[in-house]
């Protein structure tokens, strides 16, 4: 868990990855590869208690926050040269009226260990809802008071 | 022949084994039925001879219309190729045009294969797993909390080979098509979808009833505490008044 908040930068691997995408784009190949170079020399990750984000991007900066509770779906996607590379994309998805992706994750080796860590997170997955300790809390609350009361009457 | 092949080809794609388990309870793992493969296979041929079809309509009236014109200017010398050589560039454009189709057709056959037996479907007391893939490898989990819609879908020639598609939706919108938008998984080709359906629905309603994962019954459980601890409170305050008054 720890090694998943460490997450900060993409692994250099997506930088080779970016450069055999952009050789297939053919005629656009050097503008392409301009551009996704520069998406990765500013690619950041941060994991943190309540959600993971993801940055990019020099002219056009480009945020996204997710909030772990919020994930609807988690994909992973691996093309031959991905897998090649050793990496895969872990897709997240909210409710939100887009079709696509809303984050990317990209360029991670431990790409399964991401997807599970976000997916134990997911809504549903595991027993221990929010409440449950104020509940426990309440429940200890009562009963010092009936015991108070008890010890009136 | 194949076996050996196929395991070369999977392993030069680093194609991945079975998918891991996801989180949960009794875990049900379904495959894609074996008429599945079957009808795969038919829907290839259906497409092949569909081209191939396609193909004979268009180049006959192209030749048609070809010699029409090269018969109107032979005389006048008007193009400036020469209908021998002309002849020769469209059969060699044609077999190029043949042995890349055979090729892809060949590869696609093997795919097929491939692609039927690398399908697993999950399915644990709260989510589920699905994997496809042969080229691109994709693993789709779902918790069942977010899961929206659930509907057995069968086309006129699935039913032909009795499987059909089982479809799962979770919230959120797509872009109107629906096999596009990365919210809705399919269990492709599985015999019986009507029991799987019924199957995870009854586990939905499980699901429902312990309340598990729904934020808002968390919600109602820390009230119905506060409400507890009020009452004990007043009824403790009743008492210290009557002790007062006594």
């Amino acid at each position: 868990m720890d090694a998943i908040y460490a997450i900060t930068r993409p692994h250099p691997r997506l930088l080779t990855q970016y450069v055999l995408q952009a050789l297939f784009a053919g005629p656009l190949s050097p503008l392409i590869l301009l551009i996704l170079y520069f998406r990765y020399k500013t690619m950041e990750y941060r994991f943190d208690e309540h959600g993971v984000s993801k940055r990019y991007g020099i002219l056009i900066r480009r945020e996204v926050n997710l909030t772990y509770s919020r994930i609807q779906d988690i994909h992973l996607g691996s093309g031959p040269i991905q897998r090649w590379l050793g990496l895969a994309d872990v897709q997240v998805q909210t409710a939100s009226g887009n079709a696509g992706a809303e984050m990317v994750i990209e360029g991670l080796l431990e790409y399964e260990a991401v997807r599970d860590f976000l997916y134990t997170r997911m809504r549903g997955v595991r027993d221990d809802r929010p409440g449950d300790s104020s509940v426990a809390l309440l429940r200890e609350i009562r009963d010092e008071l009936r015991a108070t009361r008890e010890a009136l009457g | 022949m194949f076996r050996p092949l196929a395991d070369r080809l999977l392993h030069a794609l680093r194609v991945p084994g079975e998918p891991h388990d996801p989180e949960g309870q009794s875990l049900l793992v379904f495959r894609a039925d074996e008429g599945y493969y079957r009808y795969r296979v038919a829907i290839f041929w259906l497409f092949r001879l569909l081209f191939l079809v396609v193909c004979g309509y268009v180049g006959f009236f192209a030749v048609l219309i070809a010699s029409a014109v090269l018969g109107d200017h032979k005389s006048k010398r008007a193009f400036p190729v020469d209908p021998g050589t002309l002849q020769t560039i469209v059969l060699v454009v044609a077999a190029i045009l043949a042995v890349l189709y055979l090729a892809h057709a060949t590869i696609a056959w093997a795919t097929l294969r491939l692609d039927y037996e690398l399908r697993w479907y999950k399915v644990t007391d709260r989510s589920l797993r699905i994997r496809e893939g042969v080229w691109f490898v994709r693993e789709m989990t779902m918790s069942f909390a977010n899961i929206q819609n659930i509907a057995v879908v069968q086309g006129p020639i699935q039913k032909l080979f009795a499987v059909s598609d089982l479809m799962v939706q979770s919230a959120g919108g797509g872009s109107g098509e629906q096999g596009k938008s990365l919210h809705v998984g399919y269990f492709r080709g599985i015999a019986r979808a009507e029991e799987v359906r019924d199957l995870i629905l009854e586990r939905l309603r499980k699901l429902k009833d312990s309340g598990l994962g729904d934020a808002d019954d968390a919600h109602v459980t820390v009230e119905d505490a506060l409400r507890e601890v009020r009452d004990e409170a007043r009824a403790l305050s009743a008492t210290a008044q009557r002790r007062v008054r006594a």
